[in-house]
């Protein structure tokens, strides 16, 4: 889940900007938002405070006058009946004064240092407990003089708890002796307000993050549609599409993206064009030298075969050059058919005709259209792939018989073996070899590694280098190791399956040549 | 004398193309033109047509259209400069039974073409054979069915024959070469795929849902549905 983001987010920059536009919009709205929210609720509050303090102390002090009234009345008359009663007319007192901050409740707690009476007149109004007010806040009380004061829940017998502040002050009461009185204010309305002016901000910043969310989009589909666009132009007329141009709008830095992409896409549209007319063209050319090449070609032939069939009658010197005339007659062919071809891979116009082939078979009837004596071979291996039937005829045939020429006389061994996405052919003769700077050289055209000698042997000079173009066609490739004396081995790779890529790793050439030694 | 009608545009060539073909014993007459060829095949009656494929005039493939139209059984031979695969089947889907490549690997390899399209027309087999609900009346070089006669050329009535001779038995594309076509050594396979079409777009109900020519996949073909089970 969490790397598929990372990937989204490396991935698309429309996901990069609206991510990073509303994470900064978030951190900046939420620290702004607390600021002015701890700034109205502490005013808020404190307002409350003060006010609550002002009414306490007249509270507190009309308290206290309401109990001076007892202690300036007559000692005896005093009993705990008539505190208790001065207790009750305080208590109603101070609940009824003023109430303009809130709802108020009153306490009355002895102070744990009273030792004048025994009578504990401790009392809350409405059920308060008690313990709304803190241990802290009475400490404070009882050490000092002053009003003291302190946030606090206030909780009734009923379960009930509601926000508040208490605020006391140590009382001295005639006959009674020390009580904390404390005045505890109820701050329910504050705290709704202030859980008002919460939603409000909350509400207020969902919608401008909402806001800012679909700014971000809009501005986003604005600026990286157009990149996006252009990028899958640029996709697909990489992979050939060359027609395909980018739709310009505007005058803006993106729509002259577009234009020079456009204008990019026009020019090598052309050249390409060009290079296709003149490849066309080439080919043209190419097919006509070969038709009209051969009409006078299966002429001299024909004439050449029948001068030939009756070269007993004619002088020894003419029946000669007769059968000179025609092995450079079936030369100049070969030359030609492999020259045609040759320009038909320049051209790019080679194509494959695909059917399953066995291997193995392909390369004993290519043996025995040699036209030597077939024991001089050795074939191993069975396998079958998908491959043009004359290409795959045509390398054997040129391996075959460069082997033939360099083998000096000796054994010809061919190994098939089939891996997981290719097929192996290895031809292996004992002869001549060629050393190392020769390996590449060999599959060049015309390339001779003896020109003396092998002029000598006929062959076209072409017949490698059309093996490994046939091979390249279908996918694969021809490699060549050897040792000057000790012989050469040639391994064609062709895939198993049309079309599909070699993935088995390639074969060391070197170690295969030592091993068949 | 078998006669063939040779049409080619190149002097020389189609002048030793006669010499050759005199000396087997075949006579020849020379057209050099497309569109005259139709007019001399008509007052000729050959047995073979041997065409080139470029032609000035006529190209080489409507000839070869033209003739199939007026006889359906005549043997046709291309002999073409272009040895495309494209080409080739261009050529026998326009009705030939045969393509050859200029030039040639001896001119014996051309006699020995014409020779085998020659033989076709004087092969002398008896008796009936049937395949589905076709009848084969080998003597009269008929293929029947409900009493009508299906022209088909002698290659493809060859070809059927091979086939519905040995009901069941699969033949490779290399074994319907040397059957029909009398190749010795490998030929192009494309030859058996073309004409093995054009039969079933005669001889099926539906071509492309065969019962009577069916094909192994992998391997060749062989007859189907046979009437004497």
């Amino acid at each position: 889940m969490f790397s598929r983001l990372r990937l989204a987010l490396r991935r698309s920059l429309a996901i990069r900007v609206v991510v990073l536009t509303t994470t900064l919009f978030t951190l900046s709205s939420g620290v702004i938002g607390t600021i002015i929210f701890l700034q109205i609720e502490s005013r808020i509050i404190d307002s409350s405070i003060e006010s609550s303090i002002n009414e306490a102390q007249s509270t507190i002090t009309a308290a206290e006058f309401r109990f001076e009234l007892i202690q300036s009345s007559n000692p005896e008359s005093v009993t705990d009946q008539s505190l208790e009663e001065a207790f009750e007319q305080v208590m109603a007192l101070s609940i009824a004064r003023g109430a303009t901050v809130s709802a108020r409740e009153i306490a009355l707690i002895k102070s744990p240092d009273n030792q004048v009476s025994d009578l504990d007149l401790s009392r809350t109004s409405n059920f308060v407990e008690p313990e709304s007010i803190s241990s802290a806040l009475r400490e404070m009380v009882e050490t000092s003089n002053e009003i003291e004061w302190q946030r606090t829940e206030i909780s009734y017998a009923g379960g009930e708890v509601v926000p508040g502040v208490a605020i006391g002050k140590r009382i001295n009461i005639a006959f009674a002796g020390t009580y904390e009185m404390f005045v505890l204010f109820n701050f329910e309305s504050q705290q709704e307000s202030i859980a008002i002016i919460a939603r409000g901000l909350l509400i207020a910043f969902l919608l401008v993050f909402i806001l800012i969310l679909s700014m971000a989009f809009l501005i986003v589909r604005r600026v990286v549609d157009p990149i996006r666009n252009v990028a899958e132009v640029a996709e697909s007329f990489t992979s050939g599409d060359l027609s395909r141009r980018v739709a310009v709008e505007g005058e803006d830095e993106i729509a002259a993206l577009g234009r020079s992409f456009n204008e990019m896409a026009f020019a090598i549209e052309q050249q390409i064009s060009r290079l296709e007319n003149l490849s066309r063209m080439q080919q043209r050319f190419v097919s006509d030298v070969s038709h009209e090449l051969r009409n006078p070609l299966t002429t001299i032939r024909m004439a050449g075969e029948l001068i030939l069939g009756e070269k007993d009658s004619y002088d020894p010197a003419i029946a000669r050059s007769a059968e000179i005339l025609m092995t450079q007659i079936i030369r100049f062919d070969q030359l030609l058919t492999d020259l045609i071809e040759v320009s038909r891979f320049d051209a790019a116009v080679a194509t494959l005709d695909y059917e399953e082939i066995e291997v193995s078979k392909l390369i004993r009837e290519t043996i025995d259209s040699l036209d030597v004596e077939p024991s001089k071979f050795v074939v191993r291996g069975e396998a079958t792939l998908d491959g043009d039937r004359r290409r795959m005829t045509r390398i054997l045939r040129n391996l075959l018989s460069n082997a033939l020429d360099h083998g000096e006389e000796r054994e010809i061994r061919v190994t098939v073996s089939e891996r997981e996405t290719s097929v192996d052919i290895a031809i292996r003769d004992f002869g001549l070899g060629l050393s190392a700077d020769q390996f590449e050289r060999i599959f060049e055209r015309f390339w001779r590694a003896d020109p003396s000698r092998s002029r000598e042997r006929g062959g076209t000079g072409l017949g490698l280098a059309i093996a490994a173009e046939d091979a390249k066609l279908h996918g694969g490739s021809i490699r060549v190791f050897g040792e000057m004396g000790r012989g050469a081995l040639f391994l064609v790779t062709l895939p198993s399956d049309s079309g599909q890529p070699i993935t088995d790793p390639p074969v060391d050439l070197s170690q295969q040549f030592r091993y068949q030694l | 004398m078998p006669s063939v009608l040779v049409v080619e545009d190149d002097q020389d060539l189609a002048e030793m193309l006669g010499i050759v073909l005199n000396g087997a014993g075949i006579e020849v007459d020379l057209v050099s033109r497309g569109d005259e060829a139709l007019e001399v095949f008509r007052n000729n009656q050959p047995d073979v047509v041997l065409l080139d494929v470029m032609l000035p005039g006529f190209d080489g493939v409507e000839v070869c259209k033209a003739i199939r139209q007026e006889s359906p059984r005549v043997p046709i031979i291309f002999l073409s400069a272009r040895g495309e695969t494209p080409d080739k089947i261009k050529g026998l889907e326009a009705g030939a039974d045969d393509y050859l490549v200029k030039p040639m690997e001896h001119y014996s390899e051309l006699v020995a073409r014409i020779k085998t399209q020659l033989r076709r027309n004087s092969r002398d087999l008896t008796g009936h054979l049937t395949l589905g609900d076709l009848t084969i009346d080998l003597v009269e070089h008929l293929v029947m069915r409900a009493g009508r006669a299906i022209p088909l050329t002698r290659l493809e009535f060859d070809l059927l024959v091979a086939l519905a001779k040995e009901p069941g038995r699969v033949f490779t594309r290399e074994e319907l070469l040397r059957e029909v076509w009398d190749y010795r050594h490998s030929a192009d396979t494309r030859l058996v795929n073309v004409h093995v079409q054009r039969l079933r777009s005669k001889i099926e109900h539906d071509p492309d849902n065969p019962t009577l020519v069916l094909t192994v996949r992998g391997v060749g073909y062989k007859s189907g549905a046979t009437g004497n089970r």
